[in-house]
């Protein structure tokens, strides 16, 4: 039993160690260096370290040096076995406001140790919410659980007996 | 039980010796490994100004032109003014120099002839402090005339039907404004009717048109399968930033000139939205 226990400290203490001394901005800062690589840039006014995560505040969202939109909060949370973005109050660039024709409110990413190859997407906007997974095989799957003017994005839509749901590889 | 401090330390000794180990760790990683700076994103600008819209600056209009030398020095005469646009605050010019059409705005220089002011059948060009006038080309060639453009726009629009979506006026093709409109804030119809294909071209990328539906507005513009496009209105187009760019700033256009590669042949396709 004094064993179980001697385990049990050891390793909460690791994880707590982990959580609580990550340079949790130097981290952001390297995913912001990978996601440049891939043509995505983040310009943020401000990051707020947390003791399981970090808040930016304002951040601009430009795709290929063309600003996309502005989400004015972003949250980031890790406990290790179990991460949650979420993306609030987004408001799309007026210059694409013709290409993406709907208004999107709040995207909540998380991902789960317990399904590694998968992160779980929910999504609600006038369209409607949406609920799915992106999945690291290159796909993405998004089923309309709550329905709303989804008029302009049925073309892109699939229907079944369940509803309307969206899939797509990448 | 009595917990004696001895027993608090020996409690506290491996999860503080844990805790010592990865914080050294962290430090060593966010000193040696990680960035300590973000991305600041940093607007490139790598293109030319649209025509039209961008080069025009209001003050400039106020100064007025010296007296003009109406005697044209000898290479003035290669350049022959075949439309013009002029307001308050813009003058634009489709000029043919060499046997091809150019688009100048105001501030453009072609052979050395930089373009300083404009009215509505003249152009008045500057060279190493002299002025120049050079007469709009009547009517006797195809180009008759002036591109009113200031009279078309306050006209209503008409109904249009699908046959005026698109004029041939020869040299350059007249797009009805209407249709030019829809196009520009519907992205999901320009799909309907052309198909672009990335084609990547080392860091770059190539945009070439994959089929054209016949009988859209995009057949009448002249643009074939095969098509690069290389740029449009200055704009070089070798990336989906550069497209994005191209797209969101072209709505205010009054001319477009798009370059394509045709037959490995450089092609300029000049349009006046009307």
């Amino acid at each position: 039993m004094q064993m179980v226990k001697k385990v049990f400290i050891v390793i909460l203490s690791i994880w707590l160690a982990i959580l609580v001394f990550m340079p949790k901005k130097e981290l952001y800062y390297a995913l912001e260096h990978q996601l440049e690589k891939n043509a995505i840039e983040i310009n943020e006014k401000n990051i707020k370290e947390n003791l399981f995560g970090l808040d930016i505040k304002g951040a601009d969202i430009f795709y290929d040096g063309v600003k996309l939109a502005k989400a004015s909060d972003i949250s980031f949370k890790t406990f290790l076995f179990y991460t949650k973005i979420d993306i609030s109050k987004i408001d799309i660039d007026d210059s694409f406001k013709s290409m993406v024709p709907f208004r999107l409110n709040d995207i909540n990413v998380t991902y789960s140790l317990l399904s590694p190859m998968r992160a779980n997407v929910y999504a609600n906007g006038d369209f409607g919410d949406v609920a799915g997974y992106i999945d690291f095989n290159r796909t993405i799957h998004l089923d309309f659980v709550k329905v709303g003017n989804i008029k302009k994005l049925q073309r892109e839509l699939k229907k079944t007996e369940n509803g309307w749901y969206y899939e797509s590889k990448f | 039980m009595k917990v004696s401090f001895k027993d608090i330390v020996q409690f506290l000794f491996v999860p503080l010796i844990i805790f010592a180990f990865i914080k050294i760790i962290w430090v060593l990683l966010e000193t040696f490994v990680l960035p300590k700076e973000g991305i600041n994103h940093t607007q490139v600008i790598t293109a030319k100004p649209l025509h039209y819209n961008v080069k025009l600056i209001k003050q400039e209009r106020q100064i007025k032109p010296k007296p003009v030398i109406k005697k044209h020095l000898s290479n003035i005469k290669d350049i022959q003014l075949i439309a013009i646009y002029a307001d308050n605050d813009n003058v634009v010019v489709t000029v043919i120099y060499k046997h091809k059409t150019k688009v100048l705005s105001k501030g453009d220089t072609i052979n050395g002839f930089k373009l300083i002011a404009g009215a509505k059948d003249y152009a008045i060009f500057e060279k190493n402090s002299k002025q120049y006038k050079v007469d709009l080309l009547k009517s006797k060639t195809s180009y008759n005339g002036s591109i009113n453009i200031v009279k078309t726009q306050n006209k209503p629009i008409s109904n249009t039907t699908n046959n005026d979506d698109v004029i041939d006026k020869g040299d350059y093709k007249v797009i009805n404004r209407k249709i030019f409109d829809h196009f520009a804030n519907n992205m999901d119809d320009i799909y309907k009717n052309i198909g672009i294909q990335e084609i990547k071209k080392g860091n770059k990328k190539e945009f070439k048109v994959s089929f054209v539906r016949r009988g859209s507005p995009f057949a009448k513009l002249g643009i074939k399968r095969g098509d690069i496009i290389k740029s449009i209105n200055g704009q070089e187009i070798d990336s989906y930033g550069a497209a994005l760019r191209t797209y969101s700033n072209i709505k205010d256009a009054n001319m477009l000139t798009v370059v394509v590669i045709r037959n490995n042949k450089k092609l300029e396709l000049e349009y006046e939205i009307n």
